[in-house]
């Protein structure tokens, strides 16, 4: 009788070592598939820089600085790797990126003929369609994280993960730029 | 002449005026329908005050006389007689209560009709439902739920305009029945078969959406839903919905990282989300909750220039509002901007 019982507990705890090291297994491969997937959205953005380019060169005041700020934009997404989480990198990407629409709002004020051009609007249009994936995909992703270090800090999965998972935290994605306009931050 | 009672004019003009707001097309109309209560004496309330006193007199005393009854001379005669006075005092009240709610109920339907106009919504006639619904049936496992008997209870048609879209679109209210046998053992061992009849109400959207098929996102899956399974890049999303769909590319193609956070909040909001395209570019989007349309008004019709102020302004659908932003950002999210 206490033999069976012991064998049950054992049998109980083996079960929930198993399910708590898998689901730490599942929680980062989702962490992983999340960058991936910023990663892919980010690259999008090279579809539209060849349009960007034939578009700025009739921004003629403007163009070094519009140009200069594609070339920025380019060298980023080379940088940006889906096999290494490399936030820092993403934000300084995610920072081109503001510069350019801002260089591109202040060129068209000077050309108002553009507003009304067809195909730059379409392109605006689907520069802030881009716009929108990547911040609901860093949005995903930093949902995955959060959902993977809750699932590593948390006990007893904080046990099972040190003696066997060994993962370590991982840095969700912050908005330098956005969390300068706040007087609270998170220490 | 004999003055009217006013409280019988009251229910005679709500009767009157019911049958008028069923056929209002447009604000004009109902603006008609507020002139015409206008004309009535104010507040627009009833008076049941003396009603109640003569009733609740009515009441004690047969229950006074069944007491006396019961504790001097016990005779069956007196009891009737009791039971006869408890009776002519009670249906007064009930009638009184009958009209009140009438009243409340019409103040309701005012208010919602109005709501239905600011939001460019108009019911459908009843003879119209099969021609609508047939192919709905057939495309949409959604109304093919329940084992006993399936009928629509509301269809609405609206339109959306958006910045970039604009579409026509339905609201259906679908209800089911589903029959189960129910096999019970009472203590002494009998066993006991009985016919259980569980109902249930769906609500939702069909809109046409050309950009998408054979797609399905659920949370409360209805039987008959095939395709491949396929798994976002989201965690939670994944928790909350299944997709299927006849090739994953087209999930893949259509789950945007935009499209999946709009879903997931959505679903914070709706119980029981799903999002099903069919074959033939229609998106029928369905819910358990009912108040999508509901609306409630500020205040009675005792209060009516505040009342009419209220049916002025435009009232907002905000739950309504906030499902054709999202269907919105679908559209925007799935077509080509070259």
């Amino acid at each position: 009788m206490g033999l069976g019982i012991l064998i049950g507990i054992v049998s109980i705890v083996l079960i929930m070592v198993v399910v708590i090291y898998n689901g730490i297994i599942t929680r980062m491969n989702a962490v992983e598939r999340g960058w991936a997937n910023v990663i892919t959205q980010e690259r999008q953005k090279n579809k539209m820089i060849p349009h960007l380019e034939q578009v700025t060169e009739q921004f003629k005041q403007h163009e070094m600085g519009l140009q200069s700020s594609i070339a920025e934009l380019r060298s980023g997404l080379a940088r940006l790797q889906p096999g290494t989480i490399d936030t820092a990198t993403l934000q300084q990407v995610e920072g081109s990126t503001q510069k350019l629409l801002q260089g591109l709002t202040v060129a068209v004020e000077a050309y108002p003929e553009l507003k009304a051009s067809e195909i730059f609007n379409n392109l605006m249009r689907e520069i802030a369609e881009q716009q929108e994936n990547i911040g609901a995909a860093i949005r995903i992703f930093n949902q995955n994280v959060e959902d993977f270090n809750n699932g590593i800090e948390v006990f007893p999965n904080s046990l099972v993960n040190t003696l066997l998972n060994k993962k370590t935290r991982v840095t969700p994605f912050h908005d330098s730029e956005a969390e300068a306009g706040f007087e609270y931050k998170l220490k | 002449m004999a003055a009217i009672n006013p409280n019988r004019q009251l229910a005679q003009a709500i009767s009157r005026l019911q049958k008028q707001l069923n056929q209002v097309a447009d604000k004009t109309a109902l603006m008609a329908v507020l002139e015409q209560l206008a004309l009535l004496p104010q507040p627009i309330r009833y008076s049941f005050k003396q009603r109640a006193y003569l009733c609740s007199a009515g009441l004690l005393l047969s229950l006074l006389l069944a007491v006396l009854t019961y504790q001097v001379q016990s005779s069956v005669v007196l009891y009737y007689a009791a039971a006869i006075l408890a009776l002519c005092s009670v249906v007064p009240l009930l009638a009184a209560l009958y009209h009140l709610q009438q009243l409340k109920r019409f103040t309701e339907h005012l208010y919602w009709k109005n709501a239905l106009l600011d939001n460019n919504l108009s019911e459908l006639a009843n003879t119209d439902w099969p021609n609508v619904t047939r192919s709905w049936q057939q495309q949409f496992a959604e109304f093919r739920r329940g084992n006993h008997q399936r009928e629509f209870r509301q269809l609405i048609r609206g339109h959306f305009s958006g910045a970039e879209h604009q579409f026509s679109y339905h609201y259906w209210h679908f209800h089911y029945v589903n029959k189960r046998t129910q096999v019970t053992t009472n203590s002494k061992g009998q066993v006991q078969t009985r016919t259980v009849y569980d109902h249930f109400d769906r609500y939702g959207l069909i809109i046409p959406f050309a950009y998408c098929r054979d797609l399905f996102v659920t949370s409360f899956a209805a039987d008959g839903i095939t395709g491949e399974r396929y798994t976002s890049d989201s965690g939670r999303f994944n928790k909350i919905f299944q997709v299927r769909a006849a090739e994953p590319m087209q999930a893949a193609r259509f789950l945007k990282p935009a499209v999946i956070v709009a879903l997931e909040q959505q679903a914070r909001q709706l119980k029981q989300l799903n999002l099903a395209f069919s074959h033939d570019g229609q998106l029928c989007i369905s819910f358990a909750d009912n108040d999508m349309l509901q609306s409630k008004a500020p205040c009675g019709l005792d209060q009516l220039a505040q009342f009419r102020q209220s049916i002025e302004q435009p009232t907002a659908l905000p739950k309504l509002s906030q499902l054709l932003a999202t269907v919105h950002q679908l559209l925007r999210h799935s077509d080509s901007n070259f």
